[in-house]
């Protein structure tokens, strides 16, 4: 993979995964035309439109309500994008919990072979995401570390392993947001997105294969 | 290129060179996987002793660990409850720790049931002004705090309240054991009495079902009886799950439990077989008792009871003769905890009962448990709060009632009236099960500030201003816990894995910040441990010794069988006579009384009981647990099969359950297994909390039905005194 486009995919990673953390960390730094930005770039990686109007961001006040809404733990309609909770719990023949194999449940296996990744990256998680390892955020923004130091087979498996779950995780949000929330639509992209990214991937897998 | 980003934190950082390196050496998910399974082989497995939260007994559990992760549970062996087994429960209840429906942060309230997370800083400032105000405005005995007890918060609780210059500490126990409690506390100068299960020849139980409330040791000890060839009779409008090791069941019409009682003394009495040493030496009051008992024949309870009067003459003819391996349990919530109007004079008939058996300190008889005694903190460096001077508000109407734990539900009552403004709720879903919801609702909305700590939006966190994120059991430490029994012991919570929300907290550290905030942190200047190993001062054991057993027993300290101490009642004897129960107005000596509604031809009694998998409403949203429920159709109402024919009701069929407070829909179980005039619903179902999405609108809450209410002696809040009537409805 071409350096230029590994650095272009890591940044727009990293920007997806800011987008999913409080948009008060973040708003103050976004501009129309960073925004449009996203979406050429979105477009010259993947050929993918990007149907998110710069008018759906404009307003911190609203976005924030979204957010504490859809990922605040315990509110209804809170849809924590967590990858454990939409994976069985272990695959552990050992474990003698009785959900050991049931989803809908923290620090799963994914959880603990995130802790392992970044252990061996010697990265440290910021406290609010301790024991979250495998939150969308951290996901996003560990593969976009991948795409600048790591190998295409590193992160071949990456995304193979840790964004399978995205679809299930937007079906459970379209059943708590409105139709056309920013979260909604930013999920869809992502989806689509991470779908194009890994079909990508796997062609220049097979095409380094023959050679 | 795209060249730019948020300029938010960089959350993870990595250099290229370690990035290289690790890429190298790291192995990918599958393989990953399978080596983390087999991680047990690597040394990172830990058994962590603690106790349960599942329910009030905190059975002790053995934690098993994996990687940090919740990996096994078993019961602890040393533990007096568990005797190395769990119930399903305990084994369901864990799971909290990880699923996805917990609070997270501090939420504040900004609309009807909506929240916004903020700060502890913040929740906390705004808290203590809050609280202050009032105080300053109202003076203190318009806040409140109220719990479902645990080990830090039977610390924790009182000690913050009352250093805000407050008595109004109150407990859970107004709907489950005010009423035994008041009876037996002026009778034998104890709340509770404890049962020498195993050693006993005849055990009466009187609404209480081991089978349905698990203890394992109750259990173990029942089947130890059975085999002993113990006769065990229940005594329950439904045969419940201890059905399987009775020898009897009397299908006894609700709410006479008293009468029961009161004639089978009568027949012990005149036909002598009392233990007449014993009366003679450890109790007060028996002429008068006996004198007034006249009345209370076999033949006038079989027409309150609906049980023959040879059976009540055989079966207290019988105890009598088992005498002192006999007895009647002494029950917790069952048929008298807080049930009817006349619960608290059952629950003295029943202590008194057991009296004439003489069987308290016998081998198979009632216990009166001991304890250890623990140390304190310096008062030097740790002073208490000031000794407050007004009377915890409900004295005064209820002085009967056991007062360390009060009676909750006044706060409701005050509330309505104007008179108290603030109400801290711990570990306590008060506003769907303690009292009327609607009146609950209503009551929290007058007043000025409710804070509820708690792992989940409970219907009472929905209420409430401030929403204070608990850890689950599994993630903390707490106080020791004092084990009064035969044996008396000590055991310990501890914490078996990090808490998975970084911003939840335990209340030990939660009242500490809020006391800071208030100005009151110097009645909190210590830390749990510092606390822990002051209590264990005394006994010469060191915390790290009780963090490695778990639970330390000091058999040297075993009760003595047949010698009775001076009791903490006014004569230090049994009471047969209680002067406390004339001053406040009652008959000294129990007297038969109705209970307060009675049902007719054409309507029910609705009673509530437990189910072996659930705990209150607290396990309802738990997955694993909600989907036993489902699986076996247990939140259907139990309906006599006579009955249901009657109003031609089919076994499945959706019907409404209607009383003067609320309507429910709900399918039901047609029995033989229940009484006539008694219509049964568990008491686990009924969330409404729109957050809590496995438990909401599974069955419906019994409390939804009962009128909001005191029982007059003990303040309880008589569960069982709702009339309903019912109809079929199309599904």
């Amino acid at each position: 993979m071409e350096q230029q486009l590994k650095w272009s995919i890591a940044n727009i990673f990293s920007f997806f995964s800011g987008l999913y953390t409080n948009p008060i960390s973040w708003h103050q730094d976004i501009s129309e035309d960073k925004w449009r930005a996203l979406g050429e770039e979105i477009f010259k990686v993947w050929n993918l439109s990007f149907p998110i109007e710069w008018s759906s961001v404009q307003n911190c006040k609203e976005l924030n309500k979204l957010y504490t809404i859809h990922f605040s733990g315990g509110l209804k309609s809170s849809v924590l994008p967590i990858e454990s909770v939409y994976k069985p719990w272990t695959q552990d023949r050992s474990c003698a919990l009785p959900f050991a194999k049931s989803k809908g449940y923290l620090l799963g296996d994914s959880a603990y072979h995130m802790f392992y990744l970044l252990e061996s990256f010697q990265i440290e998680l910021p406290e609010e995401y301790s024991n979250t390892p495998d939150h969308l955020v951290i996901l996003l923004d560990f593969l976009s570390v991948l795409y600048k130091y790591s190998t295409t087979s590193f992160i071949e498996d990456y995304l193979i392993h840790h964004f399978d779950w995205l679809r299930d995780y937007n079906h459970e949000l379209k059943k708590h947001a409105k139709e056309g929330s920013f979260y909604l639509a930013l999920t869809d992209v992502l989806v689509q997105v991470i779908e194009e990214e890994k079909a990508r991937v796997k062609k220049e897998m097979e095409l380094a294969a023959t050679l | 290129m795209f060249g730019f980003k948020l300029s938010r934190r960089g959350f993870l950082k990595a250099s290229a060179s370690t990035a290289a390196l690790a890429t190298a050496g790291t192995i990918g998910f599958g393989e990953w996987s399978q080596q983390f399974a087999s991680a047990d082989r690597k040394g990172n497995l830990r058994e962590i002793p603690s106790t349960c939260n599942a329910c009030s007994s905190k059975c002790g559990m053995v934690i098993h660990t994996k990687n940090g992760r919740l990996w096994k549970l078993t019961g602890q062996e040393e533990h007096p409850y568990s005797k190395g087994k769990l119930c399903a429960r305990g084994h369901g209840y864990a799971t909290i720790a990880y699923t996805k429906g917990r609070v997270t942060e501090p939420l504040k309230r900004v609309g009807d049931e909506k929240f916004e997370p903020i700060s502890w800083n913040q929740a906390n400032k705004e808290i203590a002004d809050k609280l202050l105000g009032i105080i300053k405005k109202y003076g203190p005995e318009a806040i409140s705090l109220t719990e479902d007890p645990r080990a830090s918060g039977k610390y924790y609780s009182p000690r913050f309240i009352h250093a805000l210059g407050s008595n109004n500490y109150y407990t859970h126990h107004v709907v489950c054991s005010n009423s035994r409690d008041a009876g037996f506390y002026h009778t034998v100068g104890v709340s509770s009495t404890s049962a020498d299960i195993g050693a006993a020849k005849y055990i009466m139980f009187i609404g209480r079902s081991y089978g349905d409330a698990i203890r394992p040791s109750s259990v173990l000890a029942l089947a130890e009886a059975k085999d002993n060839g113990a006769k065990i009779v229940i005594v329950d409008p439904r045969l419940n799950n201890t059905g399987n090791l009775a020898t009897e069941w009397l299908a006894i019409r609700p709410g006479t439990d008293l009468a029961l009682v009161l004639a089978m003394a009568h027949v012990v009495i005149k036909e002598k077989l009392y233990d007449v040493d014993f009366i003679k030496n450890h109790t007060v009051g028996f002429e008068q008792f006996a004198s007034g008992l006249g009345e209370y024949t076999p033949q006038w309870a079989e027409e309150l009871t609906g049980i023959a009067a040879e059976t009540i003459i055989r079966i207290a003819t019988d105890m009598a003769k088992a005498k002192p391996k006999a007895l009647i349990e002494q029950s917790w919530r069952g048929a008298f905890g807080c049930n009817y109007e006349n619960s608290t004079e059952t629950a003295r008939a029943v202590a008194q009962f057991n009296a004439l058996l003489g069987n308290y300190n016998k081998k198979g008889g009632s216990i009166i448990p001991t304890k250890v005694k623990l140390g304190h903190l310096d008062p030097k460096k740790h002073p208490d709060p000031e000794e407050i001077k007004t009377k915890k508000i409900g004295t005064e109407e209820f002085p009967l009632a056991y007062e360390e734990q009060g009676v909750a539900t006044i706060v409701a009552s005050k509330a309505m009236e104007g008179k108290m403004k603030a109400a801290i709720f711990n570990h306590s879903n008060a506003a769907l099960g303690y009292g009327n919801p609607k009146y609950m609702k209503e009551a929290l909305a007058k007043m000025e500030l409710v804070v509820t700590i708690d792992v989940q939006m409970s219907e009472t966190a929905l209420l409430s201003d401030y929403v204070l994120p608990d850890v689950t059991y599994i993630e903390r430490d707490e106080l020791i816990e004092e084990l009064s029994g035969k044996i008396p012991g000590i055991t310990l919570r501890q914490k078996a894995i990090e808490k998975v929300h970084p911003q939840s907290k335990p209340i030990d550290i939660i009242y500490k910040e809020l006391a800071e905030a208030c100005g009151i942190g110097q009645y909190f200047n210590f830390s749990l441990d510092e606390l822990n190993e002051a209590k264990l001062k005394p006994l010469n054991i060191k915390l790290n010794t009780l963090r490695t057993k778990g639970t330390i027993m000091f058999p040297e300290l075993e009760m003595e069988y047949d010698i009775l101490p001076e009791l903490k009642t006014k004569s230090g004897k049994i009471e047969f006579y209680s002067e406390a129960f004339k001053k406040a107005g009652y008959s000294p000596v129990v007297r038969w009384g109705e209970p307060k509604v009675s049902p007719d031809a054409s309507s029910f009694r609705l009673i509530t009981g437990k189910q072996a998998i659930h705990s209150h409403t607290q396990t309802a949203n738990v997955p694993i647990l909600m989907q036993i429920t489902k699986d076996y159709d247990l939140e259907r109402v139990w309906m006599n099969a006579k009955r249901a024919k009657g109003l031609g009701i089919k076994d499945g069929d959706l019907i409404e359950v209607i009383s003067d407070e609320a309507k429910s829909k709900v399918r039901v179980k047609v029995t033989e297994r229940i009484h006539p005039e008694a219509l049964f619903v568990p008491s686990h179902y009924g969330v409404t909390s729109k957050f809590l999405e496995t438990g909401k609108d599974i069955g419906f809450g019994y409390m939804e039905h009962v009128p909001f209410d005191f029982e007059k002696r003990s303040g309880a809040g008589m569960i069982h005194e709702v009339i309903v009537k019912v109809r079929k409805v199309k599904a």
